[in-house]
């Protein structure tokens, strides 16, 4: 097994408050929230327990305390879908296609919408996915797992992605009056180097 | 192929940079190399984050040299010393140049097509080179072309089957980049969503030209509904890059990974927002 250290990105002397970060953080990326429907979810599954793992192991290292995790899990409402959600989470998308086809258009209710925005969804379909989600969400507002395939999407349509890398102001190119004054002040400067000046009073 | 994934230069450290630099530098002598001088004028900065995916999932540690740059002898550049993996990288980028070639000159009329067809012996000599060296990557493309052909005949109205080709043809690509079964999955998924990207930006750029020209652009439909608005392509796109970093999130990086982590969460995203010059 990996080092639990190296798992949760974090040095040996780390503080506790910082290995309980680092954990928090890694925790939400790959939680099975943002991995619902995704064809990779049991890869994300995976990472989760390494760092869950991780987590313990560094914690029961360091005095032995509590344990953490996090899961969610959904269920088939109607018996005839039970099959085709089976047939989707093992990535047989044609097969599952294939049976949702079979149900008559006017037999279609929200659950169906739900399952073939699934299988779209999987398929990298986004455009059809996103129209199949929102029509599952409008058929039955209520249900928590076809908003939260459409919060996904949304969420996703809206750039939240960009996570840790960004510095700063987000989206580059503004500037606030504190920028402003500085580089008056620089060039300020340059110009007294040169033997000029540009702010007379400084 | 179109240049569509490039890092966010502002927000990369130098060193970052100069690695980044580096790794273009090396796939273009690579090219020059293997392919003669005239495909060096070919090289884009896809092909650049393809090499750069392929040594990132690689453990060894990747030495830089300095040496003269071919283009320009006066500068010096920084070069990889072992360029074993810059091979893979410069055949695709040849025989998708290829393929792009060909299609340029069934599309185009007169002097562009001229054109074109001054540059075709060049090119085709390279593609039956680098086909000989990976018949594989010579399959998938082939494949790509002709789903493209067929979708453009019949007219197809509906981006997620149009962008299918092109994004199909990346996820193969980057498959073949690892032999271990659950970073392929990884990697299908990234080549799948970031072919999408590809698809759906360079058909919104192009959607005024191919109205005018009367060419295929399966957002035409669309924008003849006044269905059409930047705002939606941008979603579509955000959606794409969103699903990439997911997949990519899950894949083992063993080096580059700022360099990467810049392209996949910033470089997209901030390309498709100039080109689409929102």
């Amino acid at each position: 097994m990996r080092d639990p250290y190296e798992v949760l990105g974090v040095s040996k002397n780390a503080s506790d408050e910082e290995v309980k970060n680092a954990y928090r953080a890694l925790a939400r990326k790959y939680h099975p929230d943002n991995y619902a429907d995704n064809p990779l979810s049991d890869l994300a599954g995976e990472k989760m327990q390494e760092i869950n793992r991780a987590y313990d192991e560094i914690v029961n290292m360091r005095k032995g305390g509590s344990s953490a995790s996090g899961s969610s899990g959904s269920g088939a409402t109607k018996p005839e879908y039970a099959h085709i959600r089976t047939l989707i989470s093992n990535n047989m998308l044609d097969e599952a296609q294939r049976k949702l086809d079979e149900f008559p258009t006017n037999s279609r209710d929200a659950e169906w919408y739900f399952l073939s925005g699934s299988v779209l969804y999987k398929r990298g379909w986004y455009s059809n996915a996103y129209s199949s989600f929102a029509t599952a969400v409008n058929m039955d507002p209520n249900n928590a797992e076809y908003k939260q395939a459409l919060n996904n999407m949304q969420r996703h349509q809206n750039g939240a992605y960009s996570g840790p890398y960004r510095t700063g102001s987000n989206m580059g190119g503004s500037c606030n009056s504190c920028d402003f004054c500085s580089s008056l002040i620089c060039a300020d400067c340059c110009c007294e180097c040169m033997g000029g000046d540009l702010i007379s009073c400084c | 192929m179109f240049g569509y994934i490039r890092a966010a230069k502002p927000e990369m450290r130098i060193k970052e940079f100069e690695l980044y630099k580096a790794v273009y530098c090396s796939l273009c002598k690579e090219m020059g190399k293997t392919y003669g001088i005239f495909s060096r004028f070919t090289l884009s900065y896809d092909f650049t984050f393809y090499a750069l995916l392929n040594m990132a999932l690689k453990p060894d540690v990747c030495d830089i040299t300095r040496k003269c740059c071919t283009c320009n002898p006066i500068k010096k550049c920084q070069y990889l010393t072992d360029m074993s993996d810059m091979k893979m990288p410069a055949a695709a980028s040849m025989i998708l140049c290829y393929f792009k070639l060909m299609d340029n000159i069934s599309d185009e009329k007169g002097l562009k097509k001229v054109k074109y067809l001054l540059a075709k012996p060049f090119i085709a000599s390279a593609y039956k080179k680098a086909k000989k060296l990976y018949p594989s990557l010579d399959a998938v493309a082939k494949s790509y072309i002709e789903s493209q052909n067929e979708i453009e005949k019949n007219n197809c109205t509906s981006i997620d089957m149009a962008a299918e080709p092109t994004a199909k043809c990346l996820a193969e690509m980057f498959k073949m980049l690892t032999d271990n079964e659950a970073q392929k999955r990884c990697l299908d998924r990234i080549g799948y969503s970031i072919g999408r990207y590809i698809y759906i930006l360079d058909a919104a750029v192009d959607l005024e030209e191919d109205i005018k020209l009367n060419r295929y652009n399966p957002l035409k439909e669309m924008y003849k509904a006044g269905e059409y608005s930047k705002e939606f392509i941008a979603g579509q796109l955000n959606i794409c890059v969103g699903e990439a970093a997911k997949a990519y999130e899950l894949l083992d990086i063993k080096k580059f990974k700022n360099i990467l982590d810049n392209l996949i969460y910033l470089g997209l995203q901030d390309t498709f927002i100039k080109e689409l010059k929102i």
